[in-house]
């Protein structure tokens, strides 16, 4: 999808309706979603392109906030392609990414510690018994 | 690998790539048998697994959704599940189910087997707990199983063969609050490596296995069983998709009838044929399989091919805490799990019960979506608090529902809807009972105060989803009586006799487990039999 200048102002518009500025977070348009990060969202999901070149095209002119609010009733799976496109964009942010803490999902090798037996936690369960119900003889 | 006309004619066919033909065909390999594999999928493409990508969260659901009608891939067939409560999750490939399963290594309970008996409903199994036992063992060892032995919910057996995954703080808040209440909590038994072992390498708890576990720790049987099994000399056929299983004028089956990923029509013959098409692809074949003398499907003298499906009703509830619990990552995967209301309580106003896994929640785009967060709306000004209130503060119990048997609940042969080849694509037909609603709003609220008492602010019954049938199972029962079973208690088929179904279709009930376990071990207890008794085997001329 070759995104043109007015699309990409509409997505900026409806994105920030969904994700704001605010507690020390920049909005989604602040954090690029309708400028790279839509570029890297659509070369790894080409498929979502149709659907939001449609609601985009739906939203033009359009009051934000209520073109949303009535998206969420009348095409739910309009909303939601929005709904997974936007946090998805806004995520791949470096700046965000790092007010968040998150590293995506990075090894964490096992602690071999057996943590299982801290505390007698484990004990306690064998002390309670068999739950199970023995075959009939 | 293609199958060539002087190669000569194989001991046994294996119709599925998935863990039951993987189990199977290792007994028989063992065996020095000829086995040939037919498999509509293709290898598992791990290139495609992107957990070491930023866009993980985003691109997971294409190439490893387990929704064939959601991801399209050139081997899956279509699914009309239009008439159904539950949409079936499964996976065409190398490896079948296996490649997008949770790993959460379940044996059934002695109980399981003897529904009828102990709590007055549906049937008991042909065979108990301690038939079925050695065969548990044999391939936990196969698949690298870890947990810990002792769990006070199972008869007393021997140690698995790799040490357990943490409780992790997770897993620490909720084994302390089970001891409080005097509930039941182990640490989970997972089919996923938290050591080296034989194929598979050490988990680095990333959360991700369901969608493409890059570090190769889950055992899935792509790699802990096909790589091997091809080299000792099976043949595997990729893109070979059964139309139908042919049969001899005497009775006996001759082998199937595939279409090639060139779309041309071939025969394999064998002596024997085994399916392990899971519940829904092992009824479908059968009913494709009708002739002039079974007008209503092979094997099907009893009408039972394609009912009684049984699909396990799924429920999630998330906790919220305090507490950084670091559950972006983790097992996905179980880290602990609870049987503790798992036996039939009869004044609880329903029978039977349910398996509880306790597992992380993921990353930040998970915490986002409707599931398992309902109409809790994330938008607008609170956005940054909410995501800050889940994202590693959150732990998530899921909830296996046993699903009793009803002959309405079923796979057929849908009249219109076609795959690819243009092979009649099966359709479902599926109620949740009942039981299943009493007994999963039971068990919902008892977790809910479970997290409560481990000190949740706030708990989320997640809404009930329809993409959440990854257990295809009853639909073609095994029992003593050909008038009411498809199959005996070793697979074989009654009304055809070197014609063996060995995949969970064969289950009389569903037990409220996660099944790949018992599929596993039943195989394996099934392939031994055939190998045990192949001087007797009725074979076609």
């Amino acid at each position: 999808m070759n995104s043109d200048t007015s699309e990409r102002s509409v997505l900026a518009n409806l994105a920030d309706v969904l994700i704001p500025a605010g507690d020390g977070f920049p909005s989604a348009s602040e954090a690029g979603v309708a400028q790279d990060g839509l570029d890297q969202i659509l070369a790894v999901r080409p498929d979502l392109a149709e659907g939001l070149k449609k609601i985009l095209a739906q939203a033009q002119g359009r009051n934000a906030a209520e073109f949303l609010a009535e998206l969420q009733i009348n095409d739910p799976a309009g909303f939601g392609l929005l709904a997974e496109l936007v946090p998805g964009a806004y995520f791949l942010n470096s700046r965000v990414r790092a007010a968040l803490g998150y590293d995506g999902q990075s090894a964490r090798p096992i602690d071999p510690r057996p943590d299982y037996c801290d505390d007698g936690l484990l004990q306690s369960v064998i002390d309670r018994g068999p739950i199970f119900r023995p075959t009939p003889r | 690998m293609p199958v060539h006309a002087s190669e000569p004619d194989p001991d046994v066919l294996i119709i599925g790539a998935g863990p039951t033909g993987a189990v199977a065909a290792k007994r028989f390999i063992e065996a020095r048998l000829r086995v040939v594999v037919l498999e509509q999928g293709d290898w598992p493409d791990y290139s495609k697994a992107r957990a070491e990508h930023p866009d993980f969260e985003l691109t997971a659901g294409r190439y490893w959704s387990g929704n064939p009608n959601r991801r399209q891939a050139p081997a899956d067939y279509p699914i009309d599940d239009q008439d159904s409560d539950i949409s079936a999750v499964l996976y065409n490939a190398v490896g079948g189910g296996t490649v997008i399963y949770a790993a959460h290594w379940q044996r059934n309970m002695p109980s399981d087997f003897r529904v009828r008996t102990l709590d007055g409903v549906a049937d008991d199994w042909p065979l108990t707990y301690e038939d079925l036992e050695p065969f548990y063992e044999r391939v936990e060892r196969d698949f690298g199983v870890s947990g810990l032995a002792g769990d006070t919910a199972f008869p007393p057996g021997k140690p698995l063969p790799l040490p357990p995954a943490p409780l992790a703080p997770m897993g620490r808040r909720v084994a302390r609050a089970h001891n409080q209440l005097g509930w039941h909590w182990w640490p989970a038994p997972n089919a996923i490596a938290t050591r080296p072992y034989g194929s598979l390498r050490e988990c680095t708890q990333r959360a991700t296995c369901m969608w493409g576990c890059v570090e190769g720790a889950k055992a899935s049987v792509d790699r802990t069983h096909w790589p091997q099994l091809v080299k000792r000399g099976a043949r595997l056929v990729t893109g070979a998709r059964v139309r139908r299983l042919e049969v001899s004028p005497g009775g006996l089956a001759t082998g199937a009838l595939y279409v090639d990923r060139t779309g041309k029509e071939q025969f394999q013959k064998a002596a024997v044929t085994v399916l392990g098409a899971n519940g829904i692809g092992t009824p479908r074949i059968l009913l494709l399989s009708a002739t002039n003398k079974s007008p209503s499907g092979l094997a099907n003298s009893s009408g039972l091919v394609g009912r009684r499906l049984m699909m396990h009703p799924f429920g999630t509830v998330v906790g919220l805490f305090e507490e950084d619990l670091g559950s972006t990552h983790g097992l996905w995967g179980q880290h602990i799990h609870c049987l503790e209301f798992y036996e039939t309580d009869a004044a609880r106003g329903f029978v039977r019960g349910a398996k509880w896994g306790l597992q992380p929640t993921g990353g930040p785009l998970s915490m986002t979506r409707s599931y398992p967060w309902g109409d809790n709306p994330i938008w607008g000004p609170s956005f940054h608090q909410q995501l800050r209130q889940r994202l590693g503060h959150s732990a998530m119990w899921g909830i296996i529902a046993e699903d009793l048997p009803e002959d309405d609940n079923r796979v057929v042969l849908d009249p219109v809807l076609k795959d690819a080849d243009g092979i009649p694509a099966p359709k479902l037909i599926y109620r949740m009972s009942e039981n299943s609603r009493r007994l999963l709003q039971f068990h919902l609220a008892r977790a809910r105060e479970s997290l409560d008492a481990a000190g949740a602010y706030a708990t989320v019954i997640a809404p009930l989803i329809r993409e959440t049938g990854w257990h295809l199972l009853g639909t073609a029962r095994m029992g003593a009586d050909p008038a009411t079973s498809v199959v005996d208690a070793c697979g074989r088929c009654h009304d055809v006799p070197n014609l063996f179904i060995l995949d969970g279709s064969i289950w009389p009930t569903s037990s409220g487990m996660n099944p790949t376990a018992t599929i596993a071990a039943l195989a394996l207890r099934c392939a031994e039999h055939l190998v045990e008794e192949r001087r007797n085997q009725r074979v076609p001329l």
